[in-house]
């Protein structure tokens, strides 16, 4: 098999519900060796649909999925070696965790001693070595979710897919299991396929991450060209915060003017996002974070009222209500936190050209 | 836990009901415990003195003893074919949506509806054209069937709260379907087949219509030597079994709630997430 070809390779997969609707919308997806590929999206956007047509537990009704070139459709998900990490956790629960743990491998005809050894090392990675013998009823959920990872993990699976693995743990516990999932995705080699609807886990994760909506790959790219060049409005609502205002590009050229719309003649200059909008109608996306107090920060500039300041401990985020009565969240980062603007003072705010993206409108 | 599901009674009346209940349900039965124990040798009360004479009696009897073997051999039998029938049945049945698994449900139940000696007679003379008349075995094929009602209806009830994602990780980590069941899916739903096949093993030990049309005299199942024992007047041998068989049923509808429990306790714990 050529090199050049990818782990796994997703060619026109479509997915349609009995009733008609389309889940999933000729999918092109490709995943290479070792990297972490999350697919964030809305419920119902069909990412979750696309894993379960990886493990096998959903059938196309076009297109085809390759793994290592070679078509896996008629591959039973017992025989495909792909391990799955469920929301739920799925551990058996008439069985302990060292059990739960050692079952991919009792299935695999391994010798005894071997099995317990490897047991034992990935209870140990998952720092779970004492609680072997407990059952999975006796631990926490955050403890249950790490022994289905070690099971998954435990007879070295050519591919790992999790659905949402962290969507049942609260805030604290999820940030620290996305670390272990990285850490053990660094030192295992692994490579994954992540589904999730949260966009900081996507990004925190991630090497590349395929945004879905309607069934379709709005944008595949790293974490930092998702989020400072969304493909269209879509991806920059979804991703982060942004202020988005429909706006009639204007003037012609790499950077354009646009004219927002229902505002007095407000003019913003600015440049096209990742693919350049056909219409004359765009979608004006600025990240809060990219817009400064003051003039001279670029070529952007206008003036507003300060609405409220709210303090989130590490940034200082205002709403500043600009002349037409569009509001602009404005996140001062850090030091704003210090010199904070005095609620219904003027305030002028700026920012540069290439902050300003041009998007398709939102679908 | 109570729930108080409003009922416009005065919880007296409500008492009182359950209790007239249980009076008209179980007293009747009860009946024949005293007189099990009793030193005459007639079915009568006041009873003349206490003695264990009709137990021993009752276990000296060939004739009790081979109606007690052929009874717990058809039993064993027909509980077998039942719960192996019927818990794949149930399986078949779990995947069914909307109206069709509300007639499959129905269709299983038809033995239970159709009167017992219509059922009877059917079977006397279907048993007569394979040349299985006057056989146990033939008894075997025909309590198997009206035990599986009992294990198909179980074994459902407990698959509605069998976790289908433990399916998809058995698969996911390597078992094909068979492993799959045998590893994951027996283990847990185990209680709801247990209670199916005592159902069914119960019904079989009790049952006397189609066991007096389809076997011959020679191999009277328990309560054909029950019923026999009552015409013939053999004394208070008939209530010392039958006091025998309360027992025993009484153990099974401990074990049941006991298989109940285990499994509720099995179903909470995959779900305590």
């Amino acid at each position: 098999m050529a090199l050049a070809e990818p782990l796994l390779r997703l060619r026109g997969v479509t997915k349609r519900y009995d009733g008609g609707g389309l889940v999933v919308d000729a999918l092109d997806l490709t995943v290479e060796r070792g990297e972490f590929l999350t697919l964030l999206g809305p419920s119902g956007s069909g990412k979750t649909t696309t894993l379960m047509m990886i493990a096998g537990f959903e059938q196309a009704n076009a297109g085809e999925i390759l793994y290592e070139g070679r078509s896996i459709a008629n591959l039973p998900p017992h025989k495909r070696d792909f391990g799955v990490v469920f929301q739920s956790y799925a551990l058996f629960p008439h069985m302990s965790v060292a059990e739960n743990v050692a079952f991919p491998l009792t299935l695999r005809g391994i010798a005894r001693a071997e099995i317990d050894r490897r047991v034992a090392r990935a209870l140990d990675m998952i720092e779970l070595g004492g609680l072997g013998a407990r059952r999975p009823g006796q631990l926490s959920g955050g403890q249950q979710q790490r022994v289905a990872l070690a099971r998954a993990l435990v007879f070295e699976p050519k591919l790992v897919l999790m659905d949402e693995p962290l969507g049942a743990l609260d805030k604290r516990l999820r940030e620290q299991m996305q670390l272990e999932i990285r850490r053990l995705h660094r030192e295992l080699g692994l490579t994954v396929v992540y589904v999730t609807h949260d966009q900081t886990e996507a990004m925190v994760m991630s090497d590349r991450v395929a945004v879905f909506h309607l069934g379709r790959v709005q944008q595949l790219a790293d974490p930092r060209t998702i989020h400072e060049q969304p493909a269209n409005g879509f991806v920059a609502r979804f991703i982060g915060e942004t202020n988005a205002f429909d706006g009639r590009l204007t003037g012609t050229g790499d950077g354009r003017d646009v004219r927002i719309d229902g505002s007095a003649g407000l003019v913003l200059r600015g440049v096209a996002g990742q693919s350049a909008p056909r219409s004359a109608y765009v979608l004006v996306s600025i990240r809060p974070e990219r817009i400064s107090i003051g003039d001279g920060h670029g070529e952007n500039r206008v003036v507003g009222r300060v609405r409220q300041a709210i303090y989130f401990g590490d940034h200082l985020g205002i709403e500043v209500a600009i002349d037409g009565g569009a509001m602009v969240r404005v996140n001062l980062g850090v030091r704003g936190v210090d010199h904070a603007p005095v609620p219904d003072s003027e305030i002028v705010l700026s920012w540069r050209a290439e902050h300003t993206l041009l998007l398709e409108p939102v679908i | 836990m109570s729930t108080d599901y409003g009922l416009p009674l005065p919880r007296w009346w409500m008492r009182l009901g359950s209790i007239l209940l249980v009076v008209i349900l179980v007293l009747p039965a009860l009946v024949v415990v005293p007189i099990s124990f009793s030193s005459g040798s007639i079915i009568a009360f006041p009873l003349p003195g206490f003695s264990w004479h009709w137990y021993g009696e009752a276990a000296a009897s060939p004739a009790w003893r081979d109606a007690l073997l052929s009874s717990l051999r058809v039993g064993a039998a027909s509980t077998l074919i039942a719960t192996v029938i019927g818990t794949a049945a149930a399986l078949g049945i779990d995947r069914l949506q909307g109206r069709t698994r509300a007639i499959v449900l129905l269709a299983t139940l038809l033995p239970l509806v159709i009167p017992i000696v219509i059922l009877a007679l059917g079977a006397y003379f279907a048993l007569a054209t394979v040349g299985l008349s006057n056989s146990l075995t033939g008894l075997v094929i025909f309590h198997a069937a009206l035990g599986l009602p009992f294990v198909t209806l179980s074994v459902v009830a407990s698959l509605q709260g069998f976790d289908r994602t433990l399916w998809r990780a058995a698969a996911s980590l390597g078992a094909s379907p068979i492993t799959a069941f045998r590893r994951v899916m027996l283990p847990i739903i185990a209680p709801g087949v247990a209670a199916g096949a005592i159902f069914a093993f119960a019904m079989s030990l009790d049952e006397v219509v189609v066991a007096s049309f389809v076997t011959a005299p020679s191999q009277r199942t328990l309560p054909l030597q029950m019923f026999s024992g009552i015409k013939e007047n053999t004394g208070p041998i008939v209530t010392a079994v039958a006091t025998l068989l309360l027992l025993l049923s009484m153990t099974f509808l401990l074990v049941v709630e006991m298989l109940r429990r285990r499994s509720r306790r099995l179903a909470t714990a995959s779900e305590a997430t």
